[in-house]
């Protein structure tokens, strides 16, 4: 068993080495495909990044009428936390409402002396409401503005922005439908056109693939040196793509932050590095090995 | 040992039907040496396709030992296939390889030590003069020197059966009569040599067994038989 082991590596090894030259489109083919599939992947996590900020500054506030209970709102605080997909609730009372925004405007006398002139706390409490979707913002609205705490409700502001937050979500929505369509279809261009180079390599040795199996042998030692070969590849590729991709980010790096919220692309992909690796590999471990073994049955079934 | 049951084959090309094998029968047994003439197309080629199951028959059956060798599962068939030494008349090397690489491979195959491969693969090499060629890659060889690389192969493992297409096609009469020796010299060790030819001095020189092929029938089967075609 480990006398065979070696010997395949050595095959495989012996294989990769004499054809060095030729195999110079194959390994640059694995490199480009691993280039673009994981630029997709670093645009798709830059589009989920945004479209979180997006969602992250939307939320629903509920007013409640004056003099409302602490006790009760507590209750509905209680319950809206029960809606699945709920990600924050913050409960502002009266005061603390009066209190902020005499902080906010302590330096405009304009506001200050209005708020003095009417003597009272003119601010409600109210509950301030983020979902992780914004598929729920309707659903709380409804659950709030139509059960049993409607009566103590004055106000719930998603009906005000309803129409921009529903414009929002659509929007939101199409872009995402459209990064997922643009990573699959150039996913699926890349993955054929590798399938194809593997396979032509693989074609020219169709002679080579006929003649082990006819002299018999097993098909370990058919198989074997094409995987080890391709193994060979892969690292290389994962290495030459790696670098291209450090370099170019550590570039665009800072200037990224600047443009897309304070998402560093280089940080990301520098702190994510050891999971990105294990997706390449696999990616293309899956990719190389599935053409391999299928180019290599097809050529030695025929004998 | 080895037994034609009722064998045909037919070949398609252009929308015709080609019989390669016309329901012939016949039997080898254990440490023979048989000669299988005939003209170019006569289906000599087509006997060794079938005994080392590159190819099926349409009807009848092939078999070896009792057992049927187109119906071995593909490990059974490979193990089997290792029995037989091959010398195919279009050498079918392994391009990649160096000559000692190529004659390593079988024995590697079989699953040989490296000190056996070691010792028999430099001895094999010398016998068919080609030690000093042993680094050289196939495409870096004579005709000949291929034939003689093909032979060298097909013996290393010391296999059960040897099987030669046209092993003297591309060799002087010198290396002709040097190649048939080393046949005889394994057929007597015990080991069964089928010679697929249409050599007229070598058939008649060996006085052996010949099986006469002509469009694919069987025409005559003698034990002490001459190139009669």
């Amino acid at each position: 068993m480990m006398v065979n082991l070696k010997r395949i590596f050595r095959f495989g090894l012996q294989k990769f080495w004499r054809q060095r030259n030729v195999c110079l489109s194959l390994i640059f083919t694995l490199t480009i495909t691993l280039f673009a599939i994981t630029s997709l992947f670093l645009l798709q996590r830059v589009g989920n990044y945004l479209i979180d900020i997006v969602q992250e500054r939307v939320d629903i506030a509920v007013f409640f009428k004056k003099g409302t209970d602490e006790e009760k709102i507590i209750n509905v605080e209680k319950e809206i936390k029960t809606i699945p997909d709920i990600k924050s609730i913050e409960y502002i009372s009266e005061e603390e409402a009066f209190k902020k925004f005499k902080e906010i405007h302590k330096n405009d006398s304009y506001y200050l002396q209005a708020l003095e002139e009417l003597g009272d706390n003119p601010f409600l409490a109210s509950l301030n409401i983020k979902a992780k979707n914004f598929s729920k913002y309707p659903q709380i609205s409804n659950f709030l503005s139509n059960g049993e705490y409607k009566d103590i409700i004055e106000k719930i502001s998603y009906f005000d922005n309803k129409i921009i937050i529903e414009k929002l979500f659509n929007f939101i929505n199409t872009t995402r439908k459209f990064i997922l369509i643009i990573f699959f279809v150039f996913s699926i261009f890349v993955i054929l056109i590798t399938i194809n180079t593997v396979r032509l390599s693989i074609y020219s040795e169709r002679e080579e693939i006929k003649t082990m199996k006819l002299v018999g042998a097993p098909a370990s030692f058919l198989f074997g040196p094409f995987l080890i070969q391709g193994l060979i590849y892969i690292l290389i590729s994962i290495f030459l793509c790696n670098i291209a991709l450090f370099l170019l980010l550590a570039y665009i790096g800072p200037k990224s932050q600047e443009w897309l919220s304070g998402f560093n692309l280089y940080l990301f992909f520098k702190d994510n590095f050891p999971l990105i690796f294990l997706e390449q590999f696999l990616f293309l471990v899956l990719l190389c090995f599935l053409s391999i073994l299928f180019s290599v049955k097809k050529y030695s079934k025929k004998v | 040992m080895i037994e034609f049951k009722n064998v045909s084959k037919i070949y398609f090309s252009g929308g015709n039907s080609i019989f390669a094998l016309k329901d012939i029968s016949f039997k080898i047994e254990k440490n023979e040496f048989i000669s299988i003439i005939g003209k170019s197309g006569a289906g000599k080629t087509t006997i060794l396709k079938l005994i080392i199951a590159q190819e099926k028959p349409d009807k009848g059956e092939v078999l070896f030992e009792g057992t049927n060798i187109h119906l071995l599962e593909p490990k059974l068939l490979q193990f089997f296939r290792r029995k037989i030494g091959v010398i195919y008349q279009d050498y079918k090397l392994l391009s990649s390889k160096t000559v000692k690489e190529n004659v390593e491979y079988i024995m590697e195959i079989i699953g040989a030590s490296d000190h056996e491969i070691k010792r028999d693969v430099p001895e094999v090499l010398e016998i068919v003069g080609l030690i000093n060629k042993m680094n050289s890659f196939p495409s870096e060889l004579s005709g000949g020197e291929k034939q003689r690389l093909a032979i060298a192969r097909a013996l290393i493992h010391q296999p059960d059966i040897i099987i030669a297409d046209e092993p003297t096609g591309n060799l002087d009469i010198y290396n002709t009569l040097e190649i048939i020796e080393i046949f005889e010299k394994i057929h007597n060790l015990g080991k069964t040599v089928i010679l697929l030819t249409h050599n007229k001095e070598v058939v008649d020189n060996l006085k052996r067994r010949v099986i006469t092929l002509d469009q694919g029938k069987i025409i005559s089967d003698s034990l002490e038989g001459k190139y009669i075609l």
